[in-house]
């Protein structure tokens, strides 16, 4: 019975790794010259969840591998980017997905973090799946008004989930908005 | 004098295709990144106008990116002016970012910038120039477009003199000034980005004009320098600076500045 019990929460854990974030692809913005573009990689190879950063310096695109069982945080990736004076203007995040069915406008959970799908077509989500922020800060500020046409909910400004979320919403959590 | 006037502006068409905004004669309104240090030497050799000498200066600078909005630099000053080399006082520098429009391949910026100083050389000249000629303070606001990989950026600012150390200012000229400068650069090499490795060519040419408040008096040079950047954290820079009209006394307007800086990323937390 203990073996069993044993082999569950592994195979429950084991999941919930495999749920996780497991790499970016972050396009930065506001910079042209390669002292700037090194700024933001030698900022994203601090951040303490990352495991390896490869920089494009033509397209100013940073393909970043997360660390295992690492707690991600995007908003620190954020940062990253601000702190070395530039903003990101498009992050993209890769996770395994095991038959997960979605629909527009709603929430979802990949690993410990909460996703508020935008802009979709109801579909499953099998395998490996890329998710575009869409949040503020993540976007433009023409996309960002945009993306507020597809959605009533308050999150969408806030970034943290409230009243107006689903019945599942612990108020008070951050959530990212995505697109597919 | 036509031919480098001609000269100049075929470096500015060229600069319009690419533009670079790490100026040589004048700071951007982009920072230095969070947590970084950099390591400045600068040093400029002016021909004397009175004598068949060389004005030579040297500035070592300590710069320092206190958060993403705000720079501080710490400089020294050294020169020939008492015929040996000698250290003649320092300056503290702030710069703070307080507009940011960024776009995917734009950006405009701008930011307030602050120097005090102190200098023991004597005075004489009717420039003020409180980066390593006069003691006193300055204030500006500098603004930094990005457009399609065009770099603009300009500049105005309020410049004041006061008695060096043992030197009174000079009671007939005028102690503030109000300074001006446009500035334009481009990349020329790599072609084609592929590694931090590869060593960048940048071409810049820049407008530095001055006006003195109390007799309006004026000058405008105008500068052209090379810049190299290695491995992406070390950069030289050689410009020369050429006076195109002056109402006022200079001592040594025209001559070459050539720089070296280090870039530290992440070096304080």
């Amino acid at each position: 019975m203990k073996k069993i019990i044993v082999i569950i929460a592994m195979l429950a854990l084991a999941f919930n790794v495999q749920a996780q974030f497991s790499k970016a692809n972050l396009v930065a913005g506001g910079l042209t010259c390669s002292m700037c573009s090194k700024a933001i990689y030698k900022a994203l190879t601090k951040v303490s969840f990352v495991e390896t950063v490869k920089a494009n310096i033509k397209e100013s695109s940073y393909t970043i591998v997360f660390k295992k069982d690492a707690a991600v945080s995007l908003d620190e990736v954020r940062k990253a980017v601000v702190d070395a004076g530039f903003h990101v203007a498009k992050l993209q995040v890769v996770a395994d997905i095991a038959n997960v069915e979605v629909k527009n406008d709603s929430h979802i959970k990949v690993g410990s973090q909460n996703l508020h799908l935008l802009d979709i077509q109801p579909r499953a989500l099998n395998g490996e799946v890329v998710f575009t922020l869409v949040d503020k800060g993540f976007v433009s500020d023409k996309d960002y008004r945009k993306y507020s046409g597809y959605t009533t909910m308050k999150c969408y400004s806030t970034g943290f989930m409230a009243s107006c979320c689903n019945k599942d919403a612990v108020t008070g959590e951050r959530i990212y908005h995505v697109t597919l | 004098m036509k031919k480098f006037l001609l000269i100049l502006v075929v470096v500015f068409n060229y600069a319009l295709v690419h533009a670079q905004e790490l100026f040589v004669f004048t700071e951007p309104a982009s920072n230095m990144p969070k947590g970084s240090l950099g390591l400045r030497i600068t040093s400029t050799v002016m021909k004397e106008k009175l004598e068949n000498a060389y004005n030579l200066h040297l500035l070592p600078e300590l710069m320092w990116g206190v958060n993403k909005n705000l720079m501080l630099h710490a400089e020294g000053f050294i020169s020939n002016r008492s015929k040996s080399m000698s250290a003649e006082g320092f300056g503290v520098y702030a710069k703070y970012r307080f507009l940011s429009n960024d776009k995917v391949h734009s950006h405009f910026r701008m930011a307030a910038y602050g120097r005090v100083s102190y200098n023991n050389s004597d005075i004489h000249q009717e420039e003020i120039e409180i980066n390593g000629h006069n003691s006193g303070y300055e204030t500006g606001v500098v603004a930094t477009q990005l457009l399609n990989k065009v770099a603009l950026s300009s500049s105005a600012g309020f410049e004041k003199a006061l008695d060096n150390h043992n030197y009174k200012f000079p009671s007939q000229q005028s102690s503030s000034a109000i300074d001006y400068t446009f500035s334009v650069g481009k990349l020329m090499l790599p072609k084609n980005y592929t590694d931090y490795k590869q060593t960048n060519v940048n071409l810049m040419t820049e407008f530095l004009g001055q006006t003195l408040a109390g007799n309006g008096k004026s000058y405008l040079d105008a500068t052209a320098s090379v810049q190299l950047i290695f491995n992406s954290q070390a950069r030289f820079d050689v410009g020369y600076r050429q006076q195109l009209y002056s109402s006022m006394y200079r001592s040594a307007s025209n001559g070459f500045l050539i720089r070296f800086e280090y870039l530290f990323f992440n070096a304080v937390k």
